[in-house]
């Protein structure tokens, strides 16, 4: 094991940030994320990027649009409660169509709730947290050198869909230390931002359905207008109900269209698999451990679907790998994705393992749960 | 060295249990070439708040880094050993701190070390900060997992400078204590 080394989930988020090209952070510490800003603190002047503390988790996303619109690459890092206070901005984030990368570890909720303790509560947070219609990017890895590339592709994916993309950890996934094997750069690929060779009109959101805005940054030399107001093609404020329906269309479109490019999930052991499990993150570890244990024990056979991206939803790639088998969702909250899951797979059996005490849903207690599916 | 070896250090933020977890983990991978995970839990209060950490020890990769059936489990405070006094396995051992937990589930059929470690570490070292490797050491001996001079190297390279000596000392009381 020559080039193993021993990380936390959120020291392979500062180190994915960094290996992306990440040069701008502003944040403001909380349990369970603090480690990220912690390095990113450390590790940014290294490579003339920036760090600030700022006063509140309000001002660490306002700093870090404002730098994205200046043109850097940009991230922060946050839990629960300053995820909450996030929201209002990163709508303007969406609207406005400025990349950032936001990671919140997940601890137990609401308000300042469990600190800080693992849970998976903040999903639909993710998905509808600011309000207004509007697409969504969040991935939630599970492994050590998951968190490292979906870190990267939480870069790759903002700079490429000029929108906000959400990563998110839970303290289980942030906080355990492990052995992992870094992958080289020539293991993933690095997506930088891209920009119109020659601007011929200040119509900078002007563009065919389904792609991301093509613009220049801020300070480029060009007297480019963008806010939080719905707009026109130029970035001025408008309520023109045509207009105002092209651009709602092409912020959802830009995802839409690309759905298969954003998403990515892994399967284990579903050739054989009678029951098939949805977990991610940490519950996706502990649903893998107790499949394991079933085989060894001589069954039943049980498969893992495991989603990296959550939003958008894995909705064809569910339907295709389960079929028409039992499915059984396993999630560190009284019931979130699961609704998305009854949504996408309307004629299966749909069992839920949903709870949420402070405390990870252990291996035992899911094979316990699938002896009684099975015994039903 | 059995498929699955779990380690729970149950303490109160500012002990240095976290640190010791680590060490553990590190040592593991470093002198044993096994695999190892330290997964802590901790509170907002940065000290004085229940901590815990637990740590797999394995043969094979760990896929679940949360302990599930613990065969150590370590304790140094009353607090922090009633709430984390769970998923512990029959035949386990159970070490405390006799200064720190005096009230202990009757019962109670498990192997069962009080030592008194704060008091030791005080009387012998005279500093507290050091009860981590003093902690890590009894734990060390009896589980049996790592040896002194495996603990030495991997303590020695992760320790601040100027540090050597005391920490030396108190891994030796440790294996003194057990």
């Amino acid at each position: 094991m020559s080039n193993v080394k021993i990380r936390a989930g959120n020291e392979l988020v500062v180190e994915g940030a960094i290996a992306a090209g990440c040069n701008f952070f502003a944040g403001y510490p909380i349990t369970p994320s603090s480690e990220i800003a912690e390095g990113m603190s450390r590790e940014l002047p290294k490579v003339d990027g920036i760090f600030i503390q700022m006063e509140d988790e309000l001002a660490s996303i306002g700093a870090v649009i404002g730098a994205s619109l200046g043109g850097k690459k940009v991230m922060t890092a946050t839990s629960g409660p300053g995820f909450s206070l996030k929201q209002e901005n990163l709508g303007v984030a969406l609207i406005a169509e400025v990349p950032i990368v936001i990671v919140n570890v997940m601890r137990g909720g609401p308000s300042t709730g469990l600190p800080t303790r693992g849970a998976q509560g903040d999903v639909m947070q993710a998905r509808w947290g600011t309000h207004g219609d509007h697409p969504v990017i969040a991935l939630a890895p599970a492994f050590p050198k998951e968190v490292f590339l979906s870190t990267i592709d939480a870069f790759n994916l903002a700079e490429k869909f000029m929108t906000p993309v959400i990563l998110l950890l839970d303290e289980l996934v942030g906080h355990s230390h492990e052995p992992v094997e870094l992958p080289g750069p020539d293991e993933y690929e690095i997506i930088n931002r891209k920009y119109p060779e020659k601007l011929e009109t200040l119509e900078i959101y002007k563009r065919k359905m389904g792609e991301p805005p093509l613009r220049p940054d801020f300070f480029m030399g060009y007297p480019i207008h963008i806010e939080s107001l719905e707009h026109n093609d130029y970035g001025y404020p408008t309520t023109n109900p045509e207009i105002v329906e092209v651009q709602q269309k092409r912020r959802l479109e830009k995802i839409e269209q690309h759905k298969d490019e954003i998403i990515r999930y892994k399967t284990y052991y579903m050739d054989d698999a009678e029951l098939v499990i949805f977990a991610f993150g940490s519950m996706a570890r502990s649903a893998l451990e107790a499949i394991e244990i079933l085989r060894k024990e001589g069954g039943p056979n049980v498969g893992l679907f495991q989603p990296i991206t959550i939003w958008p939803f894995p909705e064809e790639q569910l339907k295709k790998e389960v079929g028409d088998r039992n499915v059984l969702v396993v999630e560190l909250n009284w019931g979130q994705l699961i609704y998305e899951v009854e949504r996408v797979l309307k004629n299966n059996r749909i069992d839920g393992l949903l709870k949420m005490t402070g405390m990870p849903i252990r291996p035992d207690e899911i094979i316990e749960k699938i002896k009684e599916i099975k015994n039903a | 060295m059995k498929e699955r070896y779990e380690v729970r250090l149950a303490a109160v933020g500012g002990q240095g249990l976290i640190t010791a977890g680590a060490l553990l983990a590190k040592t593991a991978i470093s002198k044993k070439n096994l695999y190892a995970t330290q997964s802590p839990t901790y509170t907002s209060q940065v000290r004085g708040g229940p901590t815990k950490v637990d740590v797999i020890i394995d043969s094979k990769p760990i896929i679940y880094p949360q302990a599930v059936s613990i065969d150590l489990y370590f304790a140094t405070a009353q607090k922090s050993f009633d709430l984390y006094y769970r998923n512990i396995k029959e035949d386990a051992v159970i070490v405390v701190d006799s200064d720190l937990v005096t009230k202990l589930p009757e019962n109670d059929k498990h192997k069962i070390y009080k030592i008194p470690l704060t008091e030791a570490t005080s009387k012998e070292i005279g500093n507290m900060v050091v009860v981590s490797v003093v902690s890590l050491a009894v734990v060390s001996k009896l589980s049996g997992l790592f040896t002194k001079d495996e603990l030495k190297e991997v303590i020695l390279s992760s320790v601040p400078k100027g540090t050597e000596e005391i920490n030396m000392k108190a891994l030796d009381l440790g294996f003194k204590l057990v």
